[in-house]
C-alpha cells in the first residue's frame, strides 16, 4: 500500500546523529518512551531510531490484527517493516525484555539489515520447565496476570459497554484506566501479554545469526539470573554482562551503565 | 525517641510533609504519635528504597500481610508473581518516568502465602529513588468485578443469541444479509491498513426457478440448502458465505493484495462445484450459477452496499454473457452508468422542452427531378452541447423505455408537418426511422392509431416508417405481422440500408416491403467498385420482383445518379440533390428547383 506509512503505523522517530544506527524496541507494558534516558545519552554519537509496537504507544490502532500478534513473529514484522521502508542495513537492535526475542526473531528474519544486537534482561521462557530450566513463573501466575490486566485495564461502565452497545462499540470507547506514559491498548496488551509471557523461545536461541551483548541485571524479579546465563549460553555469538544493579528497567533505573555496556560492545 | 532500624519517623514524615494533610501536623507532633499515627492509618503504608527493599511498613500493612517485620525483605518477597510482572514491566517505568503510579490493582502475598487483592498507590522520590507506598484492600472492588465479569459473560451469551438470531439465514444457517453488510462495514475499514483485499462474489443460481416449478419449494429449499454446504464447504474459515435472498447468495473473501489470480481461481471452483448434479429426495437436479466479483479497495470511495451493487452487475454481465461463469466489476463501468442516465434524464427534458426538431431531405425523381417525398431526420438542438446528429445519442439509448418517447414524438412531429404542408397545397409523404424496439413497443399499434387519429387530415399513406434492414430480421415474424397491419393502415414500409443486413429471401417473403432503400455504402462506391454495382442489380432485381420501389440513399455526385438511373433505379436522396434542412425551407427549396 503505497500510502500508507508504516513510519505512521508504528510511530517511529528518528533521533540523534551518527553513522551507526541503533534501534531500540520497548518492551511489554510500555512504549518507545521508556528509552528517553538512555537515547539521550547514546543521541551524540548514535543515529536512534525509537517506535512503538502495532496496539502500543502512539502507533495506529487500528493497524492491530490479533492474528498477526498472537505470536511475537507479528511484532518481529513490525520491526523488519520499519527497517525495509527507511532502507537500513547494519542496524544495532536493542530490546529490552521481550523485545530481545522479538529482536531476536528480526534478525533471523532479517539477517541483512540488523547486524548485532543487544538483549536487555531477556528471557526465551517465561515458565518453570522443571528440573532442567526455571523460567521463575507456573502457568497459573501468567493466568492471573492477565485477570489483572483487565481489573486495571478496564472502565467499570467501558467493560459492559460494548456489549450493551451491540458488540460493535470502537476501540476508542473502551478507555484505558491508567492512560498515561504507559499507554497501551488493552486488546491489544493482552495479546501481547500472551505472546509474550506463554511462548517458548528457547530452541530458536541457536539460530541467531548475529553477535549478541546480553544483559542481566542481578536483581530482577521477572527474569532470574539463571535465565540470562542460559540465553548467553545458547546464543551462538554472545556476551553476557551481569550488571550490578536491581530491576528490569536497568536502561531506565541505570542509563549510564547501560550505555557504557552497549558502547563497549559497538567497540 | 522511637527510632526505625534504618528510617526515623522524623524523616518519613519531613518527606511525608509535602503532602499538603500532613503539613500542620509535622509542627505540633513529636515523633512518638508521628509513629502512631502512621500506624493507625487506616491503609497500608510501606517504604522501599532504590534496590526495592523495604524500609517501613506501618502496623496496617504488617497486620493485614500478616507479617511481624518486613524491613530489608525486597518488595518482589510480598508481590505475587503475577505482580512482580506488572510492578516491572509497568509500575517501575512509570515510577521512574513520572514519578507516580495512582490506582494500580495488584496482589500482595501475606505471610502465610494467600493472595490479597489491594489497590496500590506509589511515589517515587526523584532525589534518593525511595518509593512510598499506600495500599488499601480491594477484596469488595474484586468481589464486585468478579460479579461485573459474571453480567459480561451473561450478556455476551444473551449477545450472540440475539445476533445469531438476527445475522442468520434461517433455512440454510447461512449468515444472512444484514451480517454481509456488517462484515464489509467493520472489514473495509482496516483492510487498507491490513493492507488486504476484500473480493465481495455475488452468486445467483442458473435454473433454480425451473426446479422450484417443477419439484415444489420444498425441494427448492432443499437445493438451496446444499448450494449453502457446498458453497461454506468449499471456503476457509474466515471467508463469509450469505444467502442474500432468494437464490442469491454473497461470498466475501479476504486475502492479501495482489492475489486476484487466485480469486479468480477460488471463484471458478465454487461455480464448478455448484455444477455436480444435486441428489435431493432420490432425484438428481442439475444447475448452475452465474457469479459476479468486485474487489476492495478500489481507486475512490466506496461503501459496502455499493460494493454488493457492483458484484450483482457483474453477475449479471455473466448471465447475458450465457450463464454459468463468473465477470468482474469494471469500476470504469459505473462512470458510463452515470452518462447513460444522466443522457435519458436530459433527453425527456428535452422532449418537453421542444430542443428535438426534424429535419427534411428530399426525395427525387432521378428521371424527372420531381420531389416524390421527404425522410424525417432528427436532431437535437442540445443547450450545452449544441445541435447533436442522430449518432451522437440514438446509440446510447437502445432498447431503452425512452426510444418509445422519442419514437412517439417523431411520429407526431412528422404527422403535423405533413398535415402543415398539405394545408398550404405541398403533398409531401414523409418518412420516419424507426427502430425493431420501437415497433415491438408495447401498444405500439394503439399509440400509431391515436396519433393519426389527431390529424385527421392526414391520409395514413402520407406516412411511411423505415426500418433498418438488420433490425428487421431480428425478430421478422413479429416484426413483420406489425408491419403488416401497419400496411393495412395504409402506412409504407421501408426497408432502410438495405444490402447492409444478412437478408435472405424467405425474410424479404415474410417481410412484405413497400420500398427498398439502397444502402449509402454501395451507392459511394459504385463508380469504382465493379462488385457494388453488381450488388446493387441484384438489389434492384429483387425490388423488381417483390414488386416494390426502390430508392438509392447517399448520391453525392452527377454521375453516381446516372449510374444508378442507367441500372434502373429512379428514386434517391443524398447530399448531390439536397441537404437534410429544417421543414420551412423545404418550400422555398422546392420552389427554386
Amino acid at each position: 500500500m503505497s500510502d500508507y506509512s508504516i513510519k505512521a503505523r508504528n510511530n517511529v522517530k528518528i533521533i540523534g546523529s551518527g553513522e551507526h544506527v541503533l534501534m531500540l524496541a520497548h518492551g511489554f507494558g510500555c512504549d518507545q518512551n521508556m528509552w528517553r534516558a538512555l537515547a539521550d545519552k547514546m543521541g551524540n554519537d548514535y543515529t536512534i531510531i525509537l517506535f512503538d509496537y502495532v496496539g502500543c504507544g502512539q502507533s495506529d490502532f487500528a493497524a492491530f490484527n490479533a492474528n498477526r500478534y498472537t505470536t511475537l513473529d507479528g511484532y518481529a514484522s513490525d520491526i523488519t517493516d520499519i527497517l525495509s521502508e527507511l532502507n537500513l542495513s547494519d542496524v544495532t537492535l536493542i530490546g529490552h525484555s521481550v523485545s530481545s526475542m522479538i529482536g531476536m526473531l528480526a534478525a533471523i528474519k532479517a539477517p541483512d539489515r540488523i547486524c548485532k544486537l543487544v538483549m536487555v534482561c531477556p528471557s526465551p521462557y517465561y515458565m518453570n520447565d522443571l528440573p532442567g530450566y526455571a523460567g521463575g513463573f507456573e502457568r497459573d501466575d501468567l493466568e492471573e496476570l492477565i485477570d489483572m490486566m483487565d481489573k486495571n485495564y478496564i472502565g467499570w461502565a467501558n467493560y459492559l459497554a460494548p456489549l450493551v452497545m451491540g458488540g460493535r462499540a470502537d476501540q476508542s470507547d473502551v478507555e484505558n484506566l491508567t492512560s498515561s506514559f504507559c499507554s497501551t491498548d488493552p486488546r491489544a496488551a493482552k495479546t501481547f501479554a500472551r505472546a509474550t509471557f506463554f511462548s517458548d523461545y528457547r530452541d530458536i536461541l541457536a539460530n541467531c545469526p548475529v553477535p549478541t551483548l546480553v544483559l542481566q541485571s542481578l536483581a530482577d524479579s521477572l527474569v532470574p539470573v539463571n535465565v540470562g546465563e542460559f540465553v548467553a549460553g545458547r546464543l551462538p555469538q554472545a556476551t553476557l554482562r551481569i550488571l550490578d544493579t536491581q530491576g528490569h528497567c536497568v536502561h531506565m533505573t541505570d542509563p549510564e551503565l547501560t550505555g557504557a555496556e552497549i558502547r563497549g560492545f559497538l567497540g | 525517641m522511637c527510632t526505625l532500624k534504618l528510617i526515623t519517623v522524623d524523616a518519613l514524615l519531613s518527606r511525608v510533609v509535602r503532602w499538603p494533610s500532613y503539613a500542620a501536623v509535622d509542627v505540633i507532633m513529636d515523633s512518638s504519635y508521628k509513629q502512631s499515627m502512621i500506624d493507625n492509618m487506616p491503609s497500608g503504608y510501606f517504604v522501599t528504597d532504590v534496590t526495592q527493599s523495604i524500609q517501613f511498613a506501618n502496623r496496617y500493612a504488617l497486620s493485614h500481610l500478616g507479617y511481624e517485620n518486613l524491613l530489608q525483605r525486597p518488595l518482589s518477597e510480598i508481590l505475587t508473581r503475577a505482580s512482580c510482572i506488572l510492578f516491572e514491566s509497568y509500575v517501575s517505568p512509570l515510577l521512574v518516568r513520572e514519578g507516580v503510579c495512582n490506582e494500580i490493582q495488584l496482589s500482595l502475598k501475606t505471610a502465610s502465602g494467600e493472595k490479597l487483592p489491594v489497590v496500590l498507590n506509589a511515589r517515587r522520590e526523584e532525589s534518593d529513588g525511595e518509593v512510598h507506598w499506600t495500599f488499601i484492600g480491594a477484596t469488595q472492588r474484586d468481589k464486585l468485578f468478579h460479579e461485573l465479569v459474571q453480567a459480561r459473560n451473561l450478556l455476551e451469551e444473551k449477545n450472540r443469541l440475539l445476533e445469531a438470531r438476527t445475522v442468520t439465514d434461517d433455512l440454510t444457517g447461512l449468515a444472512n444479509r444484514l451480517s454481509v453488510t456488517q462484515y464489509l462495514t467493520e472489514h473495509l475499514k482496516n483492510a487498507r491498513v491490513r493492507q488486504t483485499q476484500i473480493v465481495v462474489v455475488f452468486i445467483d443460481l442458473d435454473g433454480f426457478k425451473a426446479i422450484n416449478d417443477s419439484h415444489g419449494h420444498l425441494v427448492g429449499d432443499q437445493v438451496l440448502k446444499a448450494v449453502g454446504q457446498r458453497l461454506a464447504g468449499s471456503l476457509r474459515t474466515s471467508d463469509l458465505v450469505a444467502r442474500y435472498g432468494g437464490d442469491e447468495f454473497v461470498v466475501l473473501l479476504e486475502h492479501g493484495t495482489g492475489e486476484s489470480k487466485k480469486n479468480e481461481r477460488m471463484i471458478l471452483r465454487l461455480l464448478q462445484k455448484l455444477r455436480t448434479p444435486f441428489q435431493i429426495n432420490g432425484q438428481m437436479l442439475s444447475l448452475s450459477a452465474s457469479a459476479g466479483a468486485t474487489v476492495y479497495p478500489q481507486p475512490g470511495a466506496v461503501e459496502p452496499e455499493q460494493l454488493i451493487r457492483q458484484a450483482d452487475q457483474a453477475m449479471y454481465k455473466s448471465k447475458l454473457a450465457g450463464k454459468d461463469q463468473v465477470s468482474w466489476f469494471d469500476p470504469q463501468w459505473e462512470a458510463t452508468q452515470r452518462t447513460y442516465h444522466e443522457l435519458i434524464s436530459q433527453m425527456r427534458a428535452g422532449i418537453k422542452q421542444d430542443q428535438f426538431v426534424l429535419h427534411y431531405q428530399p426525395k427525387i425523381n432521378l428521371l424527372t427531378g420531381a420531389v416524390v417525398g421527404a425522410e424525417a431526420l432528427i436532431r437535437w438542438q442540445h443547450p450545452e452541447r449544441g445541435m447533436l446528429m442522430p449518432m451522437d445519442f440514438l446509440p446510447h439509448i437502445d432498447s431503452h423505455h425512452i426510444e418509445q418517447e422519442l419514437g412517439d414524438w417523431v411520429i407526431d412531429s412528422a404527422l403535423r408537418q405533413i398535415g402543415n404542408w398539405r394545408a398550404r397545397g405541398l403533398l409531401l409523404p414523409v418518412s420516419v426511422n424507426v427502430s425493431a424496439y420501437y415497433l415491438m413497443s408495447e401498444k405500439f399499434l394503439d399509440r400509431l392509431l391515436a396519433l393519426l387519429h389527431n390529424y385527421p387530415g392526414v391520409p395514413a399513406s402520407q406516412l411511411e416508417l423505415e426500418l433498418l434492414e438488420s433490425s428487421a430480421i431480428d425478430d421478422s415474424r413479429n416484426i413483420s405481422s406489425i408491419a403488416g397491419v401497419c400496411q393495412r393502415m395504409g402506412i409504407k414500409i421501408a426497408l432502410d440500408d438495405f444490402g447492409t443486413g444478412y437478408s435472405t429471401l424467405s425474410h424479404l417473403r415474410n417481410l412484405s416491403v413497400d420500398v427498398l432503400k439502397i444502402d449509402r455504402s454501395y451507392v459511394q462506391d459504385m463508380l469504382t467498385n465493379p462488385s457494388n454495382v453488381a450488388i446493387i442489380r441484384g438489389i434492384i432485381g429483387f425490388a423488381k420482383a417483390f414488386n416494390c420501389l426502390i430508392i438509392a440513399e447517399g448520391i453525392e455526385t452527377d454521375e453516381q445518379l446516372n449510374a444508378l438511373v442507367n441500372l434502373g433505379c429512379h428514386y434517391g436522396q443524398g447530399y448531390y440533390i439536397a441537404r437534410p434542412m429544417p421543414a420551412e425551407s423545404i418550400e422555398s427549396w422546392i420552389a427554386a428547383r
